[in-house]
């Protein structure tokens, strides 16, 4: 008997004490520079940018209530853009509530009584006071230098920050191994990542560009001459006229197409055919077989699940050019 | 105030406010009322979260005990229809006196390039201090339209041809624009999307706060428009004219571009450019009324706020969860009306 009351006392001590943890608060700074009260573990999250937020909270496996969403064609059906590809995740298949294209259905986002909202500084700064009024809202930034800094700020205010930590020394290890391993086709090398903007003659550079670009640079890789006196380290890049497609000669050279319309890897020399004939001769990477081409939503999401796929993408292409 | 029959057009006397209403002018009054009222009801209930008839009627009635939905029709949707209907009839009334300024049917904010002096002014003083207050941003839309306003006027003012003050209008706000541009490509790209999202003609992010403001302000329009109203109809008739009527024409046209300029401003500041709106709605009362000074500017008014509520009600709703600026639906539909009209005034 006396094991008994034990019992259910522990067990209401367990649940009171989890609950006080649930309920308990912290102040952050967000991106924005805005001191927020949020949730130490937040239980209904909304995301306002589905590849750079709902791919991170995807990644660590945060409790989502509702995101927003971009439109598949030709279904013209909303569609987590990255979370599909990466992780598997028809929105179909969620009872996610959809915030429209950039997060800006703000009555879905209160219909779904989320207890933190997580936006993006470059669409919800407008509208933070608003959002605010509905729930605790922080407000990232989407390009910065170092793509792990934004994820683990996220991962923070979400209460994981102890399995991004895990999963980041993991990440750390992977690429002291890989730059051991292929030290000969990276150390010292440049890469350019870039895809044709087909019907504009222009080419678009994307300097600082998801986990991809991320993953190169930890790698060791850098940028060619091109890139240094054009852009600053921090800039996402440009587009620069196709004409200039000599310029952009680099040990590794990086393409994306996107599945949100359907395109395969074909399309990127479809697209480099359409904006610059005869850009094979012009580009030394093409002719050294170091011309990858990528699925763009699973190069891009900042997750770890991402850069895996970068890095065996890459590492596939050294093992074939050394047969 | 006195109603008259349509045939004896009476001239108001040069002292206090002018608003010989005509019968038809009454009809067409109460018309446009109803209708804004049941636009304004109809708002209140179409949105992305279905709400009840009762939670709306529980809301106009102030009857207001928050739950879900009630909330979210006070909170939500009514700052964005007071913002709307506000907005509307200010850019209306604003379209309506520089068009009798101008003397020109084509004059607009947009047109003659105030809303890119706005703009513009407001993009500097972002990229100048990185971040911008309400209050910094009305003042520095007050600015720019202001300087754009006696830029136009300068070029123009040894040559008030209507038709030339458009011309330097559209010159001028090109120039303008332009600079915003070249300032807009040397911020990041996040702050190129928030002063985008910012001037991009958006009631979203209006609270009740900016949209009572709003209200009030277009109150406060409307009363010195009125006291300004015994002189709108000389002005109509051109400067000799109004002038051979004992109206101070150079003055007062001068008085009605200063009004025009601040009907407009806070506008700008605060929901960003809804350009055209000036012009269909003054287009479309000179064809139900026709040209009748101060009736013709209430009128105006009136489908301003209609126009202007069901583009932002369409915006939210026609393709929700996906939101469509209420700018978007009237620099459409108003691009289509600028063409319309001008094929219209060259048969005229």
């Amino acid at each position: 008997m006396i094991k008994l009351i034990k019992f259910v006392l522990g067990t209401l001590l367990l649940s009171l004490s989890l609950q006080s943890v649930a309920k308990e608060t912290m102040i952050i700074t967000d991106h924005a520079g805005n001191k927020v009260d949020v949730l130490k573990q937040p239980k209904r999250i909304a995301s306002l940018h589905v590849m750079s937020a709902t791919s991170i909270l995807l990644d660590i496996d945060a409790p989502i209530v509702g995101t927003s969403t971009y439109i598949k064609l030709p279904e013209n059906t909303p569609y987590i853009r990255g979370g599909e590809e990466v992780f598997g995740i028809k929105f179909a298949n969620t009872d996610y509530f959809n915030y429209g294209s950039k997060g800006s259905d703000i009555e879905q986002i209160k219909a779904s009584k989320p207890d933190l909202i997580i936006g993006t500084v470059k669409y919800q700064k407008k509208v933070f006071a608003k959002l605010s009024s509905i729930a605790p809202t922080v407000l990232i930034k989407r390009y910065t230098t170092n793509i792990f800094d934004a994820y683990r700020d996220v991962a923070t205010w979400v209460g994981k920050k102890d399995l991004f930590d895990q999963n980041y020394a993991q990440y750390q290890q992977k690429i002291a191994l890989f730059k051991d391993k292929y030290a000969d086709e990276l150390s010292g090398k440049t890469f350019i990542y870039a895809v044709p903007r087909k019907g504009q003659a222009e080419i678009k550079i994307r300097q600082n560009s998801g986990i991809i670009t991320q993953v190169l640079f930890d790698l060791g890789l850098t940028r060619p001459q091109f890139l240094q006196d054009t852009f600053a380290p921090e800039d996402a890049g440009a587009e620069v006229s196709s004409e200039l497609i000599e310029s952009l000669d680099a040990d590794w050279f990086f393409s994306t197409y996107t599945s949100q319309s359907g395109a395969g890897p074909e399309s990127i020399d479809d697209g480099f055919n359409d904006v610059s004939p005869g850009w094979q001769f012009a580009l030394s990477a093409y002719q050294n077989d170091q011309f990858i081409r990528l699925n763009r939503e699973q190069a891009y999401t900042p997750t770890f699940v991402s850069a895996d796929y970068v890095l065996n993408a890459l590492e596939q292409q050294i093992l074939q050019n050394r047969k | 105030m006195n109603i008259f029959d349509d045939q004896n057009m009476i001239l108001a006397p040069l002292k206090g406010i002018c608003l010989p209403l005509y019968k038809r002018t009454c009809w067409v009054l109460c018309a446009l009322v109803v209708m804004l009222s049941l636009s304004f009801i109809c708002s209140l209930k179409l949105g992305s979260v279905s709400v009840s008839w009762a939670d709306v009627y529980a809301v106009i009635s102030f009857d207001i005990a928050l739950n879900d939905a009630t909330s979210t029709i006070y909170e939500l949707r009514l700052p964005r229809i007071m913002g709307a209907i506000a907005a509307g009839a200010l850019m209306a009334l604003s379209g309506y006196l520089l068009q009798t300024a101008a003397r020109n049917a084509l004059a607009d904010p947009g047109v003659l390039g105030l809303s890119d002096g706005a703009a513009l002014s407001v993009i500097v003083l972002y990229v100048m201090s990185s971040q911008i207050s309400l209050t910094e941003s009305i003042i520095a839309s007050f600015f720019g339209v202001f300087v754009t306003a006696i830029l136009v006027l300068w070029f123009v003012h040894k040559n008030l041809n209507g038709t030339f003050i458009v011309l330097v209008g559209i010159a001028v706000g090109a120039v303008v624009s332009a600079f915003s541009d070249m300032l807009l490509s040397s911020v990041t790209i996040e702050d190129m999307a928030f002063l985008m999202a910012f001037l991009s003609g958006s009631f979203l992010s209006l609270d009740l706060a900016s949209a009572s403001f709003l209200s009030i302000w277009m109150m406060a329009v409307i009363a010195v428009f009125l006291l300004l109203s015994r002189y709108i109809n000389p002005l109509n008739f051109g400067y000799l004219h109004a002038m051979s009527l004992g109206v101070d024409a150079k003055k007062y046209y001068i008085f009605i571009i200063i009004l025009a300029v601040f009907a407009m401003a806070p506008v700008i500041a605060l929901v960003g450019s809804i350009g055209f709106i000036g012009l269909i709605a003054t287009f479309l009362a000179k064809n139900i009324i026709g040209y009748r000074g101060t009736e013709l500017g209430i009128v105006s008014m009136l489908l301003g706020a209609i126009m202007t509520l069901w583009a932002d009600t369409l915006g939210r709703t026609l393709f929700a969860p996906i939101m469509i600026h209420a700018g978007v639906f009237i620099a459409l539909i108003g691009a289509l009306f600028f063409i319309i009209m001008t094929r219209y005034i060259v048969r005229q």
